[in-house]
C-alpha cells in the first residue's frame, strides 16, 4: 500500500510536469531562473552569465557526463550546416529546444532523448547556420535559410503557420535566433552576396503579421542618416544585416540591435560616407521601432566586419557613478563601453592589436585609414575579415567584472578587384591568413586586457562564466575548457566529437547543475553529481 | 549626339573586352592555413560561387552560348542606358538591383515587361524582340550579375606588381633580414618562374600552410619543434604533433609519437621556424610587401 502511494505520488509529479511543459510564461522572460534558459542569451542582456555555483573552480573536476544526443535528420537531406549545431538550446521545464537550418528538435534536458523534430521543405537559400528558437507562450518561433519565420506548436513540433519575412529571390536568408519582447517577434535578415538593405522586424507572436519594421540603412532621401551616403540608390541598397540575436532593456524598454557591414562590401566607391546606420549598435524603443540612439562601431567599413557583436548590457560603476552600461566587442578588434540611456562612448580600446585605424573621433568611433582599406596590390591588415571577434557570443561576469571575448589575432591581405566607378556585391576579398586564438579578459572600466588565454591551435566558440568563477569556452584538439574565470587559468577539459559549434549554457534540475555545449551534429550534456 | 556615339563606342569595347576575358582560377579564399599549424577560421558566409549556395533553389543557371547572344542584343539595344555590366547610368537604372529581374526566370519576368512598350535604344518597338532574345537577354544580365559573387571566375586578383625592385632589394638584404634565412642566389633563386606575384606575396607572408608533413615521411623544415623536460627525467625532444594546455604529443627522433601530461613543473620549449615570418608582420609596411614581391619577381 505504502508502495503504491509512492507511485500514484510519482504520477502526480508526473503530471504535473508534463502539464507545465507546456510552454513559456512571459514573466520567465523578464527574471529567468536557475532552472530554465529561456532565450538565446539565458536572459536579455547578452551576458550568458549564470548565478549557479554547483559546479565550480574547486569540483570541477569531478564533472561527468550525463548524456549525449546525435542529431537526427528525419530523412532530410544534409544541406550546408543542417547537421551542425550553432544555435544555442533554450531549456523550459526539463525540455531542450535547439535548430540548425530547416530543422527544430526538443530532447529530454536529463536523458538526451529526442522527444520530437520538424524539419522544413526547403525551397533554397544559404544553409550556412541556424542560430536557435525562440519560445512564448506554446509557441516556438525559428528562422529558415528560405526566409521564413516558422512557428510551431512546442508540445509536439506541429506547425502552426509560416510567414515568409525576406525575398529569396534577393538573397536574403534566414539564420538569426528571434528574441520575443512583450507582444513581439523580433526577427532579423540574413545575406550579403548582393547589394540589399538589412532590416529589423517585430512581428504579431500569433500570426506573424508585421508589427513594425526598421530598415538600417536610408530607404528614402532625408531619411536619418542619409547624409552619410552619396545617392538614395546605394542607401537604398548598403545592407547592415541584422543576423544576431538583440538585447533588451525592460527598464528603458530599448531593443538593442547590432547591424552588419555596408555593401557592397569591399570595394567602396561608390558608397563614400559613414553608411549609416551599418556596422552600428543601435537602440531603438520597442513598441514602435523608431531609433533612440546609435554607435558606429567601423564607419565606413570596407573589411566585411559587420559590428553584429552582441550589445551586452549590465550596471557597472564607472569614476565612483554607478552608470547603466552597454558594452560590445566589435569584429574590428575594438571593445566600446557606452551609456546604454544616450550611447555616449565611455571606454574604446583595442582588445587585440589592430592596425587599421588612425584614432577614434570625438564620439570614441574608430578612424578608419585610407591606406588600409583594400586595394588592388593588396594591404596588409589585422584582425583579417574574420575579425578579432565574429558571431561567437561573449559573456560577462558581474561576480569578476570582467567581460570576455572569443577572440582572434588575424592578419591578412585585402584586395580591391574591381576598382571600377560603381562596384557591387563584394568587389574584393581578403587572402591568406595568420591567426592565434585567444579569451580576451577585459575590464570593463578601463578596456585594459586583465589576462589573455592564448590557444596553441585554434578555438573560438561562445563562452558562458558561472558564480562558480567558472569561464566555459571551447579549447584546441575539439575540446571544451573551464578556465578560473578570475584568472584565466585552465582548470579542466574534455575532448568532443567535433569543435564546439555554438555557445554553452547551464541550467539546474532536479538540484543538479548541468552544463550543455553543441558539438558538430552531437549535443553533449556534463553534470555534476556530487 | 557625337557624344552619344562615342559613348555607345565605348561601352561596346567594354562589353567586348569582358566577353574576352579568359576564365580565370577562382581565387584561393581562405583556409590556405595560418601560422603555427593553425587553420584560417573558414569563410564567414558561403555565397559566392557565381552564385553558390546563396539565393533560391531554381534561381536560373547561365548559359554561357546565350549570354553571348543576349550580349548581342544587349549592345544593339541596352547598353546606352543601362550600361555596359548593366549596372546603370545616369539614363537608366541599375538592373541587377531590380526586384524584377531577380524574380526573372529565363525571360518570364522581363519579357513581359519589356512587351508591354519598354523603349529600345535602336528605335524599334520591343514587340519586335523574339522570345529567343529576351531568354538571350536573361542570360547575359544573370551573368553579369554572378560576376559580382564570390567564386565568380572575374572576382579575382589583379595586377599588384607595383613596387620597386631596387627598394626591395635593399629591404631584402637590410631591414627585413631576409639573408638570415634566405639567398637571392640559393633557395629563392628561379621563385619568379614558379609562382604567380600574388602567390609570391602570400608565401612571403603567411607561410606554412600545410607543414606538418605526411604521416611516416620526414618533418618538413618548417616543423616547429618541441623540447620537454619532465621533472627528474632526461628531456625529450622532436616535432611538435599536438599541444594544450594540458597535455603535449611530439614525434621524437625516432619517429615515435609520445604523449606528456603537462604541470606546472614540466617545461616545454619551442621553437618555430617561421617565427620570422610571423614577427615581420607586426613591422612590414604595405609598401616593403610590394617592393619585395617586385624584387623577388627578379629572380628569373
Amino acid at each position: 500500500m505504502k508502495r503504491f502511494t509512492c507511485v500514484l505520488a510519482a504520477s502526480v509529479c508526473a503530471a504535473v510536469l508534463v502539464s507545465r511543459a507546456q510552454g513559456l510564461d512571459p514573466a520567465r522572460l523578464l527574471k529567468p531562473a536557475t532552472d530554465t534558459w529561456p532565450t538565446y542569451n539565458g536572459d536579455y542582456s547578452g551576458r550568458r552569465f549564470s548565478t549557479l555555483n554547483k559546479i565550480n573552480a574547486n569540483n570541477i573536476g569531478a564533472l561527468s557526463l550525463a548524456w549525449v544526443y546525435r542529431l537526427n535528420l528525419g530523412g532530410g537531406p544534409v544541406i550546408g550546416s543542417s547537421a551542425t549545431i550553432k544555435s544555442t538550446p533554450l531549456m523550459i521545464d526539463g525540455v531542450l529546444y535547439f535548430s540548425t537550418p530547416d530543422h527544430a528538435w526538443a530532447v529530454d534536458a536529463r536523458t538526451g532523448r529526442e522527444i520530437w523534430h520538424y524539419l522544413w521543405k526547403s525551397t533554397g537559400g544559404n544553409h550556412l547556420a541556424n542560430r536557435g528558437v525562440a519560445i512564448l507562450g506554446d509557441n516556438l518561433y525559428f528562422e529558415t535559410p528560405d526566409d521564413y519565420l516558422i512557428c510551431l506548436n512546442v508540445k509536439d513540433g506541429t506547425e502552426r503557420w509560416h510567414k515568409q519575412v525576406a525575398d529569396l529571390n534577393r538573397f536574403y536568408y534566414g539564420s538569426v535566433a528571434p528574441v520575443i519582447v512583450k507582444n513581439h517577434v523580433i526577427v532579423g535578415v540574413s545575406g550579403d552576396d548582393l547589394d540589399i538593405p538589412g532590416y529589423l522586424d517585430a512581428r504579431d507572436p500569433e500570426t506573424g503579421e508585421l508589427q513594425w519594421r526598421w530598415w538600417v540603412v536610408p530607404q528614402k532621401k532625408g531619411d536619418p542618416g542619409s547624409e552619410t551616403w552619396p545617392n538614395e540608390e546605394m542607401a537604398r541598397h548598403g545592407g547592415g544585416m541584422t543576423w544576431q540575436p538583440i538585447t533588451y532593456d525592460p527598464e528603458l524598454n530599448l531593443i538593442f540591435v547590432a547591424t552588419g557591414n555596408p555593401q557592397p562590401v569591399l570595394a567602396h566607391k561608390n558608397r563614400a560616407g559613414n553608411n549609416l546606420f551599418t556596422a552600428s549598435l543601435v537602440a531603438l524603443n520597442a513598441d514602435t521601432g523608431k531609433m533612440v540612439w546609435y554607435f558606429q562601431s567601423s564607419p565606413h567599413d570596407t573589411h566585411d566586419w559587420d559590428s553584429t557583436q552582441p550589445g551586452v548590457i549590465f550596471d557597472g560603476e564607472i569614476n565612483g557613478r554607478p552608470r547603466k552600461l552597454i558594452a560590445q566587442a566589435a569584429r574590428n578588434g575594438h571593445f566600446f563601453v557606452l551609456d546604454r540611456t544616450d550611447g555616449k562612448a565611455i571606454v574604446s580600446a583595442e582588445y587585440v592589436k589592430t592596425n587599421w585605424a588612425l584614432g577614434y573621433d570625438e564620439k570614441g568611433q574608430p578612424v578608419p585609414n585610407p591606406a588600409k582599406m583594400p586595394q588592388v596590390d593588396g594591404a596588409l591588415v589585422s584582425p583579417a575579415a574574420g575579425g578579432g571577434a565574429n558571431w561567437q557570443p561573449p559573456s560577462f561576469s558581474p561576480a569578476t567584472g570582467l567581460f570576455y571575448v572569443p577572440a582572434a589575432r588575424t592578419f591578412s591581405m585585402f584586395y580591391l578587384y574591381d576598382p571600377g566607378d560603381n562596384p557591387q556585391g563584394w568587389g574584393g576579398q581578403d587572402r591568406g591568413g595568420y591567426s592565434e586564438s585567444m579569451v580576451q579578459a577585459i575590464d570593463y572600466k578601463t578596456g585594459k586586457i586583465r589576462w589573455s588565454h592564448k590557444w596553441e591551435g585554434a578555438a573560438r566558440s561562445g563562452l558562458l562564466s558561472t558564480a562558480g568563477n567558472l569561464l566555459f569556452s571551447a579549447g584546441p584538439g575539439n575540446s571544451m575548457v573551464a578556465l578560473n574565470a578570475t584568472t584565466g587559468d585552465a582548470l579542466w577539459h574534455t575532448r568532443l566529437n567535433g569543435a564546439i559549434s555554438n555557445g554553452p549554457i547551464t541550467y539546474e534540475l532536479d538540484g543538479l547543475q548541468y552544463v550543455i555545449v553543441g558539438a558538430s551534429d552531437m549535443l553533449w550534456a556534463f553534470v555534476m553529481n556530487k | 549626339m557625337r557624344h552619344g556615339v562615342i559613348g555607345l563606342i565605348a561601352a561596346t569595347v567594354i562589353v567586348v573586352s569582358l566577353g574576352a576575358q579568359q576564365p580565370q582560377t577562382p581565387p584561393a579564399g581562405r583556409g590556405a592555413g595560418g601560422g603555427r599549424g593553425q587553420t584560417y577560421p573558414p569563410p564567414s558566409r558561403g555565397g559566392g560561387g557565381g552564385g553558390g549556395a546563396a539565393g533560391p533553389a531554381d534561381k536560373p543557371l547561365v548559359d554561357f552560348a546565350l549570354a553571348d547572344k543576349g550580349k548581342d542584343v544587349w549592345i544593339a539595344e541596352c547598353v546606352t542606358c543601362h550600361g555596359a555590366q548593366a549596372r546603370g547610368t545616369d539614363t537608366g537604372p541599375n538592373l541587377l538591383r531590380s526586384v524584377l529581374f531577380l524574380r526573372d526566370r529565363y525571360g518570364n519576368e522581363i519579357g513581359p515587361f519589356l512587351k508591354k512598350g519598354h523603349p529600345l535604344q535602336s528605335g524599334k518597338p520591343a514587340s519586335s524582340l523574339t522570345d529567343e532574345q529576351i531568354t538571350n537577354l536573361s542570360h547575359f544580365l544573370r551573368k553579369q550579375l554572378n560576376d559580382t559573387l564570390r567564386g565568380a571566375t572575374v572576382f579575382t586578383v589583379q595586377d599588384i606588381r607595383t613596387g620597386d625592385a631596387k627598394a626591395g632589394e635593399a629591404y631584402f638584404n637590410g631591414a627585413g633580414k631576409c639573408t638570415t634565412c634566405h639567398s637571392a642566389t640559393g633557395d629563392l633563386a628561379g621563385i619568379a618562374g614558379k609562382y604567380e606575384s600574388v602567390d609570391i606575396q602570400q608565401r612571403m607572408l603567411f607561410p606554412g600552410g600545410g607543414r606538418g608533413g605526411r604521416r611516416g615521411g620526414p618533418p618538413p623544415k618548417s616543423a616547429v619543434r618541441v623540447s620537454v623536460s619532465p621533472p627528474g627525467g632526461a628531456p625529450v625532444s622532436g616535432v611538435l604533433v599536438y599541444m594544450d594546455d594540458f597535455v603535449v604529443t611530439l614525434q621524437d627522433e625516432s619517429g615515435v609519437s609520445r604523449t606528456f601530461k603537462r604541470t606546472p613543473a614540466f617545461k616545454v620549449q619551442k621553437t618555430d621556424p617561421l617565427e620570422a615570418h610571423h614577427a615581420l608582420l607586426e613591422t612590414i609596411s604595405d609598401k616593403n610587401i610590394h617592393d619585395l614581391v617586385a624584387y623577388l619577381e627578379t629572380l628569373k
